[in-house]
């Protein structure tokens, strides 16, 4: 048998296998899709004269504290407390943890809000970098700042959660932008579960192309740039198609840290956020379903569709390269470093349906399909090429992501509406094409490269170890947009 | 194998252009719809609004005699809209149109619709339509199977009044379901005094957290006479039972209930002591003063700043007393008791009479600063000796203030 | 005499028409904005005799169009009555601390509306 031949059988074995794998991991999306479309059936079946502004003015509403994590924002951060202290709830309180800002950060707050410095007692429950001092003012008196030596963002947040006072925390970016009622609405489980709900969040809408006025998001538009765009049809399928789904089985690996109500004291027992992760909020929330799964404590991890928080995402390739490179390398190190939960029983659905399903399909997806193009390419190269597999690969992995993704547009529009122009939905159309026909042929470069990365920092991590050199932990300032 | 590629690139291409047609159609079937009901809207909702504010008895004569059936969804909006932004007189001409046009038949019909959020739809609309002869057929909707039609009939009972449906609600606090019990005493706190009698009397049928907001909802009413019941809840078995009394009979706020309240600051249940002593801030007792100070060394981080804040709610005779608890040896009680002090302005206050006072005032205003460095919480000291603006007073903080601490940022 | 001119600002279209029909019923004049912007453009141009304000706006609360109202010379002597559904104690006093005459809470009685408008019209009528 000449060489030709055997590699022919190969690359005919590794055909099936590809259009097999394909088959099952688009199919695996669908059923997700099926699952989300009857949930947000149900859910926009429910809100009707919707009795917010009642459960606003009742003072049996659980407080929260909103916890802001600030490194070097000077030019937006008082537009951005302002905002947040106008928030549509009852009571609540906002902490903004300066992160040793080497700007005006401070400054300005102090000028802004009428800080003076005070002596708060409060309970140092997660291990933080030093904490330089506490602010607050007697006009506002819902503000508290904390000045901090610099940490990261995961120090910062764990900073500001020993001192908020509050049973319930939500973590917001700094530059994101939350609805009127969003607050209300992402707290809504907690009152519904009240023992039970450990975490919640809500969905993540693109920002760019929108107006913002006064820390509101005063119109609503499609980006006019081809990237953002392409990123509004992936968080469509994300979110709306994706997380609700993963909700309602109750195997939700991630509440994007843009906008996410958490339990302080639930937080609190598992040592807070975690200062190795490159992605804290997707290790956050693993780490929090593994403690209560120990505790065999009956709890939730919520996803309501229906609280928005407007974030800016990356416009230019180099920038979401870098975003893109960062979350898949913490997706990796989350799940290695949980590696436990693979195929557990005892994790439930969340061992048994999400943790494979990220390692097989979201971490090695990008593989298999870099791997199926390479072989196209060798075997057309070769002459061996089969028209036929590559068609069906082409059906399999194109076009039923193509299905996928105007699913999502389709979900969009029965329920939430949000681009309601003519345009805007014949824009959002063509760009569910165009998302499959490279855009997420990129990413999944990105995804390959961000592992040879992790791969790497490893190895490379135990060498510097050795030479007693310990990498400082990155300021994500960076991390424009949430997950 | 080709049939397979076709079958597959053809059920896909399908379903992608039907999914798409879908959306298309949806969308222009939708728009015009809701084109057609402005429209409609901009010709009905006037008729609507001069029958509102005028004299006639009827709507009819306005439209003409009768509503067209095509008409019939956009005139029930118009008419739930205004309905439920205002009250009186004009409250009523709506509710009687909805009635007179038919609505408040068709919307009894729809509690039994077999779809859940017909039914909840038909119960919340009765509710905001006002139509009193509804009530009968929204009690049993209140034990309908979905927590959501439910919550809506519990709704429009409460708005719709009338005494009979307060036995209904209250009962209804056995809801299992948090939010709905949160929307349930929002619901029973809006209508006042005359749910009080059905809560006391019924209490003990009710589930821990039905108790637990029958007596939030007694703390928002405030009603006086329940003071002697609520003293006795101070008893119940349940920590979290007691603890919601304590607040209850601190929002009410009568004076006489203070010795009980210093008896619950003993409570083996910390919730029951933080309560307490955030009552007893509301009300204000001087034989509160020296139980509050006990409780500000309490092993318990809340009872601890609830004690603090509650003697500072006090005046001046509180602000005596967290000046004794400067000395203690408890850091964190001495710490909250600085922070009180602070909030108070009596550091402030102090400080100018270090340098403002007489011979005597001078040397209790040394003596206080001294306390206060022994503490360690010298934060609004610094920041006053930093202060430009009072050199005088910058000079003599500075001489007190032990070197060391100015120069270092160093945290704590 | 020409009838009294009244500047409505409310976010609430409905309730916008409501009251906007309630009051060219009785004979004034009516003006709307529907955000706090709007308002204090409208007010400078036309200088209603009367203000009924939301407090919950977008670009510019109602407390801002107090606080505006008032250190505007030309605008201060403008009665103002604020219509809002924040019904708790410390909103009302605010509001009237703030610089309000009067403040009816939502849902309203839309007779005692009327009453109130004009009382605070004849007390500015016999002022000038």
């Amino acid at each position: 048998m000449s060489w030709i031949d055997l590699l022919s059988g190969l690359v005919t074995g590794f055909n099936q296998f590809v259009l097999v794998y394909f088959l099952v991991l688009n199919t695996t999306y669908l059923l997700l899709f099926l699952l989300s479309l009857g949930a947000v059936f149900k859910f926009v079946r429910r809100t009707f004269f919707s009795d917010y502004r009642q459960i606003m003015q009742s003072e049996m509403t659980w407080p929260i504290s909103i916890v802001v994590a600030a490194h070097d924002e000077e030019k937006m951060i008082v537009e951005t407390v302002r905002s947040l202290m106008m928030v549509n709830y009852g009571e609540f309180e906002v902490v903004v943890v300066n992160d040793g800002s080497n700007d005006g950060t401070l400054r300005k707050l102090i000028e802004a809000f009428d800080l003076t410095r005070t002596d708060r007692v409060y309970k140092r429950s997660i291990p933080t970098q030093n904490v330089r001092g506490v602010y607050a003012s007697l006009v506002h008196t819902q503000l508290t700042v904390l000045d901090k030596e610099q940490g990261g963002k995961s120090d910062a947040l764990n900073a500001g959660i020993n001192i908020c006072r509050y049973p319930l925390f939500c973590s917001i970016d700094a530059d994101s932008v939350i609805e009127d009622n969003a607050l209300l609405r992402v707290v809504k489980p907690f009152m519904e579960h009240p023992h039970e709900t450990v975490a919640a969040g809500g969905i993540v809408r693109i920002v760019n192309g929108c107006e913002v006025r006064d820390g509101r998001v005063v119109r609503i538009e499609l980006p006019d740039q081809y990237l953002p765009i392409l990123q509004v049809i992936e968080y469509l399928r994300a979110f709306l198609s994706g997380r609700v789904g993963w909700s309602v089985l109750q195997s939700l690996l991630i509440i994007s840290g843009a906008f996410g109500v958490y339990k302080k004291q639930e937080v609190v027992e598992i040592g807070g956020y975690n200062l190795d992760s490159d992605t804290e909020d997707l290790d956050l929330v693993v780490r929090l379903h593994r403690h209560m799964r120990k505790k065999r404590r009956k709890y939730r991890v919520v996803f309501v569709p229906d609280p928005v928080c407007w974030t800016e995402v990356p416009s230019k390739l180099a920038v979401l390269r870098r975003q893109r490179n960062r979350w898949h390398r913490g997706l990796v190190q989350t799940l290695w470093n949980n590696r436990g939960i693979m195929f557990n029983p005892r994790y439930g659905s969340l061992g048994m349906l999400a943790f494979p399903h990220a390692f097989l399909f979201e971490m090695l997806g990008p593989f298999v399909e870099t791997l199926g193009y390479v072989v196209v390419l060798v075997s057309f190269l070769l002459g061996i090429l089969n028209v036929e597999f590559f068609l069906l690969f082409v059906a399999v992995a194109i076009l039923y992501g193509i299905f996928l993704s105007v699913a999502a547009v389709l979900l969009e529009e029965i329920s939430f509406r949000r681009y309601p122009g003519w345009v805007d939905l014949s824009k959002l159309l063509v760009f569910s094409i165009i998302e499959n026909f490279g855009y997420r042929q990129m990413l999944s470069l990105f995804k390959v490269k961000a592992f040879w990365d992790v791969i790497r920092r490893r190895r490379a991590w135990g060498e510097m170890e050795r030479d007693g050199f310990r990498p400082a932990v990155e300021p994500s300032v960076e991390q424009s947009g949430g997950r | 194998m080709q049939r397979i590629l076709a079958m597959a690139i053809l059920s896909l291409s399908a379903v992608f252009f039907g999914l798409t047609t879908l959306i298309v159609f949806g969308k222009v079937w939708r728009e015009e719809v809701q084109r057609h009901r402005r429209k409609r809207r901009r010709e009905l909702e006037p008729k609507l609004l001069a029958y509102a504010h005028g004299d006639a008895a009827s709507l009819l004569p306005a439209l003409g005699g009768e509503l067209r059936r095509g008409d019939r969804a956009v005139m029930e909006q118009i008419l739930l809209d205004h309905a439920q932004r205002v009250r009186g007189s004009e409250y009523a001409k709506l509710s009687r149109a909805l009635d007179e046009l038919g609505y408040v038949d068709a919307l009894i019909r729809q509690l039994k619709s077999r779809r859940w959020w017909r039914r909840a739809e038909a119960a919340e609309k009765l509710g905001l339509g006002g139509a009193k002869r509804a009530c009968e057929h929204l009690i049993p909707a209140m034990s309908d199977e979905m927590a959501e039609v439910r919550m809506r009939a519990a709704k429009a009972l409460g708005t719709l009044g009338g005494t009979s449906s307060i036995r209904e609600l209250v009962h209804a606090l056995n809801e299992p379901n948090r939010w709905s019990t949160i929307r349930l005493a929002d619901i029973l706190t809006g209508m006042g005094r005359s749910v009080v009698d059905e809560l006391t009397s019924y209490f003990d049928s009710l589930t821990l957290a039905g108790k637990l907001a029958a007596l939030d909802i007694l703390g928002r009413i405030r009603p006086l006479h329940t003071v002697p019941w609520l003293e006795q809840r101070l008893d119940d078995a349940e920590p979290d039972v007691r603890a919601r009394a304590c607040h209850a009979l601190g929002c009410i706020g009568d004076p006489r209930t203070a010795p009980l309240l210093v008896r619950a600051l003993d409570d083996e249940a910390w919730p029951v002591r933080a309560m307490a002593a955030k009552a007893l801030g509301k009300i204000a007792r001087a034989e509160a003063i020296d139980p509050l100070c006990s409780a500000m060394r309490d092993a318990e981080w809340w009872v601890r700043s609830n004690a603090a804040h509650a003697l500072r709610a006090m005046g001046p005779r509180g602000a005596e007393a967290l000046e004794d608890v400067l000395d203690s040896e408890d850091r964190f009680a001495s710490h909250q008791a600085v922070l009180m002090l602070e909030e108070m302005g009596v550091i402030d206050q102090r400080a100018q009479h270090l340098v403002g006072g007489d011979g005597g005032g001078r040397a209790e205003a040394e003596m206080f600063i001294k306390r206060l460095i022994a503490v360690g919480q010298i934060g609004r000291l610094r920041a006053l000796a930093a202060d430009p603006a009072n050199a005088e007073l910058r000079a003599v903080l500075l001489q007190l203030l032990p070197a060391a601490e100015l120069q270092t940022e160093a945290g704590r | 005499m020409a009838a009294a001119r009244i500047l409505i600002a409310d976010d609430d279209p409905i309730t916008t028409r409501f009251v906007s029909s309630l009051l060219e019923g009785e004979g004034y004049e009516v003006l709307v904005a529907e955000d706090g912007e709007h308002a204090m453009q409208l007010a400078l141009q036309h200088l209603p005799d009367l203000i009924v304000s939301d407090l919950v706006m977008p670009y510019r609360d109602g407390y801002e169009v107090l606080r505006a109202l008032r250190n505007n010379e030309r605008l201060t002597a403008i009665p103002v009555l604020i219509l809002s559904m924040k019904d708790r104690e410390e909103d009302i006093v605010r509001g009237l601390e703030e610089g309000a005459d009067d403040y009816v809470v939502k849902p309203f009685n839309a007779r005692e509306l009327v009453v109130r408008i004009r009382k605070l019209l004849r007390r500015t009528k016999t002022r000038l």
